[in-house]
């Protein structure tokens, strides 16, 4: 696995999995976009946040996750969510983000 | 003026603070959802039951059309049976014609009841007409109590014409100051009790509850509790622009005795005077004001006059109600006082009983005596004894009076916490009924031996299945024990010893009934051998001087007893108990509602500089306060949510001059309460562009908060927001 600025990333094949860390808030969620462009521009074609460790997610952390799913809808490429737990998948339900990803716990 | 022209004790928006249960139970019975149809409204000196009545009057004139709510009330300048009963007739079609034209002007209207007459609405006309006619024939009516009955009959006639009227009578004890051939309380009483309306009577307790009887529903007004006091005085300070601060608050809170019209006394005097009430000094210095001729101590020569016109007899009563506070200081015979005041039987009785229902004294079994507990009273009685019947300087008797108010204020204020931290010996002793209970729960001994130190979340599940139980007496009165023997306030403060008199097996027989004598005893570590022994002797004491015989003693003490003092408390055949045990007995009887002035909610406050990420600190904490009170993992996250949020709105929103957020989370038995507040931009400053969200993808913090959470407030405070949130641990 490797980290560029403070995101670990791990890369097989076209996969590209990008860890989140424990709370997803505006700077920790700017840094995750910044990685899934870069993952994208690299002609990465399933990109998947991996939320293992996230347990909170405010609404900014939202708002910049749904710029993530725009990025990678634009590069035609998928975009999953792993390991989210209920709370955070409750949230995501609640805001809408279910519409546009997949959400796997 | 009218009775409803809004110049009471209390504006609107002050009427509300601490009687939220007595304005939905008058809404209810207003609604006829009372299995009664009449209601009393036994009400405390000055505690605001006009103002209660006048907001209902405002909520069912403005809220709806079903319901035509009627107020009348008595007044001092009412002189006669027959003057009143003309007013309730006219004052009964104004405000019938008002509500139906859906017109408060007409409220405060002055023209004749003809002119109302011809402005009433088609379909009221008929009886509307003939409630003008008795109108019309009153000067011509010979027979009084034909007109006066025919008067307050008014709204049955309504009633027969399909109308839905809801009748309120207030300040119905000047009535006893009416001159006439009729009786109007008997007549009000008759014709009310068999109408078929929904109908409410209010005036002074003591009053009402001599002169009224009847199957009716009883409301009674209590003086505002120390923390509703408080509440009001946050709100007068903010409506006054006077500051207070925590300390000065809580004075106000003692000091007035909950009396609503007291502290607004108090604001409007600060606010006079261009003074803050932000010091002790302050405070009593504008209460010493208020005393020497400010509006509480006309409150007070006012009632003087009103129950005695002639000075002289002032003077008199002054005297008694000295000497019955500072020398006497028990009750004194009637007739004592009827020489003193040296009238006649028939003056002296309507003075006493004036006196009586004024809660000046408290008259019982042919005994009078001063109402000690009213301290404002007091310090009234002893400046103007000093004043007008010792005739000492003023300048000197002002000074010494703020000096002793001064002296006083921390005094009261260390008494008050006392009393707050004191158990309520006296509740917990009064809902004992035949319960069964575990024995360790009285008995310190086997609860040390085989329970102290087990976890909280455990005691009252292991207790449950102890074998060893023990039925509670049946208690059917139960008082402080001063009040059996007043020299134990020598030993002990009021609240923290009781009696209650009962009976182990309901079976009311002499030999059934027993007597408990409680209570509270301090000590830092378990109590000694010397401290029971000496508590037992005074509490045997005060059976043996109220001949008690088949009593049991039942000592309270922090930490429990030592061996030594267990071994006391067994040849004693006395209970001995810890905080703990009373704590665990609260939850085991289920009575943390009844004594819940006693259990005071857990609050916790700090402040966060706003950014960094400092919300998490906060969300950590209120993690960690929330896990403590057994909230769902999913309730707790969901709360850190919410807070989160709120934290984020703070920050992001507010341009803070100070970028901190302070933060208060109270947690109560059913339910947990985040208040966050910051200074800066309120939502009302801001402007319309400031507030859109960017593209749809923000703005959703409020969102957020109200669902996750189960009720969320926004106000505006002077300088800024706060929220205040709560989650109730039922849904969680």
């Amino acid at each position: 696995m490797e980290t560029t600025i403070d995101v670990p990333v791990q890369t097989s094949g076209e996969t590209t999995t990008v860890y989140a860390s424990d709370y997803l808030n505006k700077l920790s969620g700017e840094k995750i976009e910044r990685e899934c462009k870069r993952q994208l521009d690299a002609g990465c074609k399933t990109l998947v946040v991996n939320f293992a460790e996230t347990e909170i997610v405010n609404s900014i952390g939202v708002s910049i996750l749904l710029g993530v799913i725009d990025a990678a809808s634009d590069a035609g490429a998928k975009i999953v969510f792993s390991d989210v737990n209920s709370d955070t998948t409750e949230l995501f339900e609640m805001l809408g983000l279910t519409n546009h990803v997949t959400v796997m716990s | 003026m009218s009775d409803l022209q809004r110049e009471g004790i209390l504006s609107t928006v002050e009427n509300l603070v601490g009687r939220t249960r007595e304005l939905d139970a008058l809404m209810q019975h207003a609604k006829g959802e009372n299995s009664r149809l009449g209601l009393m409204l036994l009400s405390a000196p000055s505690a605001g039951a006009s103002e209660l009545l006048k907001e209902i009057f405002d909520r069912l004139f403005y809220e709806q059309e079903k319901t035509i709510p009627f107020y009348f009330a008595l007044k001092k300048s009412d002189k006669t049976v027959r003057q009143t009963a003309l007013r309730f007739l006219q004052s009964f079609l104004q405000q019938i014609v008002a509500f139906r034209r859906r017109d408060e002007k007409l409220l405060n209207f002055s023209g004749d009841v003809y002119e109302l007459a011809r402005i009433a609405v088609p379909g009221d006309g008929y009886w509307i007409d003939r409630l003008v006619e008795i109108y019309q024939n009153e000067s011509q009516t010979k027979d009084e109590r034909a007109f006066v009955r025919q008067a307050l009959s008014a709204p049955l006639r309504a009633v027969a014409a399909d109308a839905k009227i809801f009748v309120m009578i207030d300040d119905l004890h000047e009535a006893e100051n009416l001159t006439g051939e009729t009786d109007f309380l008997a007549e009000l009483q008759d014709i009310f009790s068999r109408s078929g309306l929904i109908f409410v009577f209010a005036g002074r307790r003591r009053f009402l509850f001599d002169a009224m009887r009847g199957n009716h529903e009883t409301l009674r007004l209590e003086p505002l509790s120390f923390s509703d006091s408080g509440l009001l005085a946050e709100v007068l300070a903010k409506k006054f622009s006077v500051k207070i601060n925590e300390q000065t608050r809580d004075l106000l809170a003692a000091q007035m005795q909950g009396s609503p019209q007291f502290i607004k006394f108090m604001f409007q005097a600060a606010s006079e005077r261009r003074q803050n009430l932000d010091g002790f000094r302050q405070v009593e210095k504008i209460y010493a004001d208020e005393l020497f001729g400010g509006r509480i101590g006309k409150f007070y020569d006012d009632a003087l006059a009103e129950i005695a016109p002639n000075i002289e007899t002032q003077k008199h009563i002054t005297g008694l109600l000295f000497d019955s506070l500072t020398i006497e200081k028990e009750q004194t015979p009637v007739e004592a006082w009827q020489n003193r005041v040296g009238l006649d039987e028939k003056n002296f009785s309507a003075l006493i009983n004036r006196l009586n229902t004024r809660e000046i004294i408290r008259l019982s079994s042919n005994h009078a005596e001063a109402m000690e507990e009213n301290e404002i009273l007091s310090d009234y009685v002893t400046a103007r004894f000093r004043l007008e019947v010792i005739g000492e300087n003023r300048a000197l008797v002002v000074a010494e009076s703020l000096s002793s108010y001064l002296k006083r204020a921390p005094k009261m204020m260390a008494r008050f916490y006392r009393r707050n931290s004191a158990i309520g010996l006296r509740e917990l002793l009064s809902v004992f009924d035949h319960q069964e209970i575990p024995l360790a729960l009285l008995d310190y001994s086997r609860f040390r031996d085989e329970y102290k130190g087990a976890p909280n979340d455990e005691l009252l599940k292991v207790l449950g299945q102890d074998a060893e139980k023990m039925r509670l007496p049946q208690i059917v009165y139960a008082a402080h024990t001063m009040a059996f023997y007043p020299p134990i306030e020598q030993s002990i403060e009021k609240e923290r010893s009781a009696v209650a008199v009962g009976f182990q097996e309901s079976k009311y027989t002499d030999e059934d009934e027993t007597i408990w004598i409680a209570a509270e005893i301090d000590s830092k570590l378990e109590a000694a051998k010397d401290l029971t022994e000496f508590w037992c002797d005074r509490l045997e004491v005060v059976a043996l001087m109220c001949n008690f015989l088949n009593y049991k003693i039942w000592l309270v003490a922090p930490e429990g007893f030592s061996p030594d003092a267990i071994e006391v408390l067994r040849r004693r055949n006395a209970f001995g108990s810890s905080r703990k045990q009373i704590e665990l007995l609260i939850k085991a009887l289920d009575v943390e509602d009844v004594l819940g002035e006693k259990l005071k909610p857990n609050e916790y406050e700090m402040v966060v500089p706003m950014g960094e990420d400092t919300e998490m600190i906060a969300a950590q904490t209120i993690e960690e306060i929330a896990r403590r009170h057994h909230f769902a993992p999913k309730a707790i996250n969901q709360i850190k949510t919410a807070l989160i949020e709120a934290c984020i709105n703070a920050t992001e929103h507010s341009l803070s001059p100070d970028r901190k957020i302070y933060q208060k989370f109270t947690v109560e038995k059913d339910k947990i309460v985040i208040t966050i507040a910051n200074r800066g931009l309120r939502l009302s400053d801001k402007k319309a562009a400031e507030i859109t969200p960017d593209e749809g993808r923000r703005g959703w913090g409020l969102k957020l908060m109200k669902t996750l959470m189960d009720e969320v407030k926004f106000e505006e405070t002077d300088d800024g927001t706060r929220i205040s949130m709560t989650k109730y641990l039922k849904n969680s």
